[in-house]
């Protein structure tokens, strides 16, 4: 407990140093560090607005199979995922004096279209439905209710929040103006995954059975956030540093067994915090370009993220052993003079469960790292890119009983055609060919199960199209 | 800019004292010999699953509450209590099969490890490869040797016989069964036929297929690929091959009579026997006394190397040279990753001398090149038959066997039914006699094909001393008193007094004791798979009354040389089994070295009895006049009388440990 008591009092210190502050600053373009301000109400000419990000195409192998992407880091190249769709719905129902309010509701789709397995079918997330009102007596103050996610900045080309990501229900709120943003979140969640909801049918008072929930216990989360910026205004340098902490926790329950409603092993409780810091800095080396830093430190059952289901226990079933450091970096330069944009990101992973094994193949070492150059030729912008991914467990792969080095170099061209006003790497929507090619160590190969074909390939091919796409993100904050 | 420094600092500091270290995972192991001499060891069985739950992490379809289910034991757990292990005084262990397994079959999970479906990738149920090889660090680093539970016998049921040819496995069913089977209908003339694909009886010709219209020749076998339960076709790829098993079915006959009566009279066949009449081979007897038809030796035996194990275990045919070379193979390969000492075979009677002729040299000399000697390989042949037992012991086979015999006869008649008792009218000496110790230790020697019935013979890079001088099976018998198999001694005789006399007996006896995990703290489970308790459920206390039993004398056993090494004389086996003054007293001496520990047990249950009858008394190697104090209860002491007569009494189920002062 000794061990795990010193972090969590520095995380406490962290979230306490920097109270109450709620900054959405995200997008899905959210390589800027420009955090987004809400658009003047005052210019919504129509209270409704409508929002998207989306990914949708095909990809297939030399052999015409679908082909999937070969990732053995928690996060990968984002190239060839599945198909995404997001729709954002707002809606601003009051504007006054004493505050602006507006409501968005989020919904999106996953990997499954019925023009292409023709089934009328779809799996749908409700992600975000809350209100904000921001401005509260004409200050920076604002609150939000709802169902929301609560992040900071992403690595685009890895698809991944390095530091501050949550997908919460809850409410929140803080403070944000001209350079300084303030934000508390205080959330629950009840995973369906048995350590935290149990349901079984028991007799009904009269005839048959009904449904009862034995074992009901939510993870509370706190989390805050502290950001305050320097400069960047007219295109001048901006720097900018922020502080993260959450802290998550999990009351003790009983899971009954299977079928039985006498018979139950206990959970203990659980705990876990997150710590981070991030710099940052834009309009650098010029307009467009950006620069972010990112260290963060999880313990326990935060390691495992809000909506993880915490694996690798100790010996009392708890996750407070684990523990998890990230060092990532993302950056983006725009060489208008030259029509070209770079983009590049990666970052260093260490991860360890909390079960007494040292010699753990769950525990160990990932780093990525991806770069993409493009040419801006008008809207014609032909790109490369290059990624890495290394994976070494601190065990031995129980397929090879080998401590193995995992090794994926993936290479790719992608002529594109890109459209707005600035054609630069965050501009969309894009539509784009896709070829690329990764190349497995016999390590990365190894992680496959012997019967999987991807076991025995240490060359896969991928050919496709998609359009990406965002637009309208902003448009609530 | 200064307030950039305080969030840097933070984290820097929080980086610099927190980041999760890596870890060079090291899977070579030296080898080395750690065994001076196998007579000074005492084996602990540990059934894994139900020893400790030291990692929750691999706790995979874990269900406390049915005892045919995992219930979480691990290689950690024990690595977490290799104090308590040590503590107890035992100085070797013995685990269940560390192989990966089908998961489960017909609601029986595969806690126990013996249904094999990759021979070379450990059961993660229990941790990874480097679990298993910091488990024999940590016993070795305590000079603890671990000794491995194999299976040579057949894998787990990972094949089905397609007997009606469909593709997929079925309970068959053919004919409707006549008058003569309750039918009322006099057109319905045809034998109603059972059949379990996946456990069809034996069949000498191999399992055959069947149809409407008849049989039609030997049916296929087809292998299962449900990958949620591991059931799917064996590793390494060799064992795919079907001519590597008999596929003749699951063994049917078990019943072995005596050998003095497996003659088969051809006179006496049983009008029914079939089989007899068409081959010419004897497969059954009449037992005219009994009027019933018994199998044969031959038959049994027959059967039981050819045949399935129960459960649909498939028989591999261990009479095929490349089966045998792979098999040597595999297991080599845990020798040499994983350090073992030494290896308990399972269902060695299931399968052929020949077999471990060639198994038991090989291990021994990859072993020796490794540069581990005294590598020491036992087999489980669950019989009472003492020349059975023995058989195996013979030429280049196994160094040891399970003293099965022994524990059926002296154990459970002796020590768990003993005085007072009655003789039969039909024994000469009373089965619950302590003189059926001194008869099986002599019948050792019996003649059993022109040498004795246990060998005699020391094995080519075959167990030694510390001189380096050759043990022979003879020396090395495993003695025990219950194992995962049966139940358990307290629950076939519910008396801790018994327990423990029958502990002192086996602690202090000749051979190897070989103690199953639970006993010291009084588990009585019932037949499997009540026998396999969780030993958590115990909290380890140390504090129990059996428990410092057991450790008073195994550390008697590391203390009194004799009582490890020395030879046996038997110096006073009582014949009498009530009211008379040796009723129970079984005594002898333990010889070693020039120095003697004299053993006297008290079988009886109700009195004390004493080392005279009549006024005949106990005659020792003790000179006359020497003091002999009683080590195990640390006080007592005796004087030697003339001619070295010695006449101790002993309470009830008590043991006396003499020695000289």
């Amino acid at each position: 407990m000794r061990r795990f008591a010193w972090p969590l009092a520095a995380g406490l210190a962290l979230s306490l140093a920097a109270p109450a502050a709620a900054q959405e600053t995200s997008t899905r373009n959210a390589g800027s560090v420009v955090p987004s301000d809400p658009p003047p109400i005052e210019t919504v000419k129509d209270r409704h607005w409508f929002g998207s990000y989306g990914r949708i195409g095909f990809f297939a192998d030399p052999d015409g199979a679908r082909g999937t992407q070969r990732q053995i880091v928690a996060f990968g190249p984002r190239l060839i995922e599945d198909n995404y769709l997001e729709l954002d719905f707002g809606y601003i129902p009051y504007r006054g004096k004493e505050a602006q309010v507006r409501a968005l509701i989020t919904v999106s789709f996953f990997d499954q279209l019925f023009h292409y397995d023709g089934k009328a079918d779809a799996k749908i997330g409700l992600r975000q439905a809350y209100v904000e009102a921001e401005k509260l007596w004409g200050t920076g103050a604002f609150a939000w209710v709802g169902s929301r996610w609560v992040r900071g900045n992403d690595i685009y080309l890895l698809n991944f929040w390095p530091m501050d990501e949550l997908n919460v229900v809850g409410f929140g709120g803080g403070w944000r103006d001209g350079s300084t943003d303030l934000m508390l979140t205080f959330a629950l969640n009840r995973l369906e995954n048995g350590l935290q909801v149990q349901r079984v049918p028991v007799p009904s008072n009269g005839y048959g059975a009904q449904e009862a929930e034995l074992l009901d216990r939510q993870k509370r989360l706190i989390a805050a956030m502290a950001e305050k910026r320097y400069g960047g205004h007219d295109g001048q340098l901006g720097l900018k540093v922020r502080l993260y902490s959450e802290l998550h926790h999990l009351p003790s329950g009983k899971r009954y067994y299977g079928d039985s409603y006498t018979e139950f092993e206990p959970l203990p409780d659980d705990l876990g915090f997150v710590a981070g810091v991030q710099f940052g800095a834009w309009n650098m080396p010029g307009p467009g370009g950006h620069l972010n830093l990112w260290l963060r430190y999880a313990q326990g059952l935060a390691v495992y993220d809000e909506l993880g289901t915490p694996f690798g226990l100790n010996k009392d079933r708890r996750a407070v052993d684990a523990q998890e450091f990230r060092l990532a970096l993302a950056g983006n330069l725009e060489l208008k003079d030259a029509a070209v944009s770079l983009q590049y990101g990666g970052y260093a992973r260490i991860f360890k469960d909390a079960d007494v094994n040292e010699e753990d193949f769950d525990d160990r070492q990932e780093y990525a790292f991806a770069v993409r150059p493009q040419l801006n030729l008008g809207i014609f912008t032909p790109a490369v890119e290059a990624s890495v991914q290394l994976s070494r467990p601190n065990g031995l792969n129980p397929r090879t009983n080998q401590q193995q080095v995992a090794q994926v170099t993936q290479l790719a061209v992608i002529p594109a055609l890109t459209f707005g006003d600035l054609i630069g790497s965050y501009t969309r929507p894009q539509l784009r060919f896709i070829y690329a090619v990764s190349l497995l160590n016999q390590a990365a190969m190894d992680y496959y199960p012997i019967d999987d074909p991807r076991s025995a390939q240490d060359l896969a091919h991928y050919i496709g199209v998609n359009a990406e796409w965002w637009f309208g993100r902003g448009g609530g904050y | 800019m200064r307030a950039l420094l305080m969030p840097v600092s933070v984290a820097l500091a929080l980086a610099t004292l927190t980041v999760p270290s890596c870890v060079e995972v090291d899977v070579t192991m030296d080898h080395q010999t750690l065994v001076v001499d196998w007579r000074d060891e005492i084996i602990y069985q540990i059934m894994v699953d139900r020893f400790e739950d030291g990692d929750p992490s691999n706790n995979y379809n874990v269900d406390v509450r049915r005892e045919a289910s995992y219930h979480g034991g691990d290689w950690q757990g024990i690595i977490d209590r290799l104090d308590y292990i040590e503590s107890l005084g035992v100085t070797t262990l013995w685990i269940s099969p560390v192989v990966k397994n089908v998961e489960e079959d017909a609601g029986f999970a595969s806690y126990h490890g013996y249904w094999t479906q990759d021979f070379l990738a450990v059961n993660p149920h229990f941790g990874d490869l480097s679990k298993l090889q910091e488990l024999v660090r940590e016993a070795h680093a305590r000079n603890i040797k671990v000794i491995l539970d194999v299976v040579t016998n057949h894998i787990g049921q990972l094949f089905y016989y397609d007997i009606n040819r469909n593709g997929q496995p079925d309970i068959v069913f053919f004919g409707g069964g006549g008058p003569g089977h309750g039918s009322q209908n006099p057109d319905q003339a045809s034998d109603l036929r059972r059949a379990s694909e996946w456990d069809p009886e034996y069949d000498r010709r191999g399992v055959q297929g069947f149809t409407a219209l008849g049989e039609n020749g030997p049916a296929p076998i087809e292998w299962v690929e449900m990958p949620e339960i591991n059931r799917t076709p064996p590793n390494p790829p060799e064992f795919r091959d079907p001519r590597w098993y008999n596929r003749k079915g699951r063994v049917t006959v078990w019943e072995t009579p005596n050998s003095a009566s497996i003659a088969c009279f051809a006179q006496e066949q049983c009008d029914w026997s079939d089989a007899c009449l068409q081959d010419g081979q004897c497969d059954f007897y009449c037992d005219q006394g009994a009027n019933i038809c018994k199998p044969s030796f031959d038959y049994v035996r027959e059967q039981e190397i050819k045949g399935d194990f129960p459960g649909g275990l498939k028989d591999l045919d261990t009479s095929r040279p490349d089966v045998t070379n792979k098999l040597i193979e595999v297991f080599q390969y845990w020798v040499k990753v994983a350090d073992f000492d030494g290896f308990r075979i399972d269902t060695l009677k299931h399968q052929e001398h020949e077999f471990f002729e060639a198994f038991a040299p090989a291990l021994r000399r990859y072993a020796k090149s490794l540069g581990k000697k005294n590598f020491f390989m036992f087999g489980e042949a669950f019989d009472g038959n003492d020349e059975l037992l023995g058989s195996y012991t013979q030429r280049e086979g196994v160094d040891s066997v399970f003293y099965f015999s022994y524990k059926y006869r002296v154990f459970g008649n002796v020590f768990g039914s003993g005085a007072p008792c009655d003789k039969q009218p039909w024994e000469d000496v009373a089965s619950c006699a302590p003189k059926q110790a001194q008869i099986m230790f002599e019948e050792r020697n019996a003649d059993l094909n022109g040498g004795p019935r246990y060998s005699a013979t020391p094995k080519t890079d075959g167990p030694t001393d510390a001189q380096g001088n050759p043990l022979v099976p003879q020396q090395l018998l495993v003695t025990f008193l219950d194992n995962h198999d049966v139940p358990r001694f307290l629950y076939q005789y519910p008396d801790l007094g018994r327990l423990r006399s029958a502990l002192a007996h086996q602690l202090t006896m000749d051979g190897i004791p070989c103690i199953y995990y639970g006993t010291e703290q009084n588990f009585a489970g019932g037949p499997d798979p009540s026998n396999r308790e969780d030993m958590w459920s115990t909290g380890f206390a140390q504090d129990g009354e059996t428990f410092k039993f057991v450790q008073r004398l195994t550390r008697l056993r590391q203390s009194i040389a004799p009582l490890r090494r020395g030879d046996m004389h038997f110096v006073w086996a009582s014949e009498h089994v009530n009211d008379e003054s040796d009723a129970g007293i079984l005594a002898y001496e333990r010889r070693y070295d020039g120095q003697v520990a004299l053993v006297v047990l008290n079988t009886h249950g109700e009195k004390a009895s004493a080392t005279h009858f009549d006024n005949t008394a106990m005659v020792t190697s003790f000179p006359a006049g020497t003091t002999v104090t009683d080590a195990f209860d640390g006080q007592s002491t005796f004087t030697v009388g003339a001619n070295g007569t010695l006449d101790v009494e002993v309470p009830p189920l008590g043991v006396r440990i003499l020695v000289a002062q």
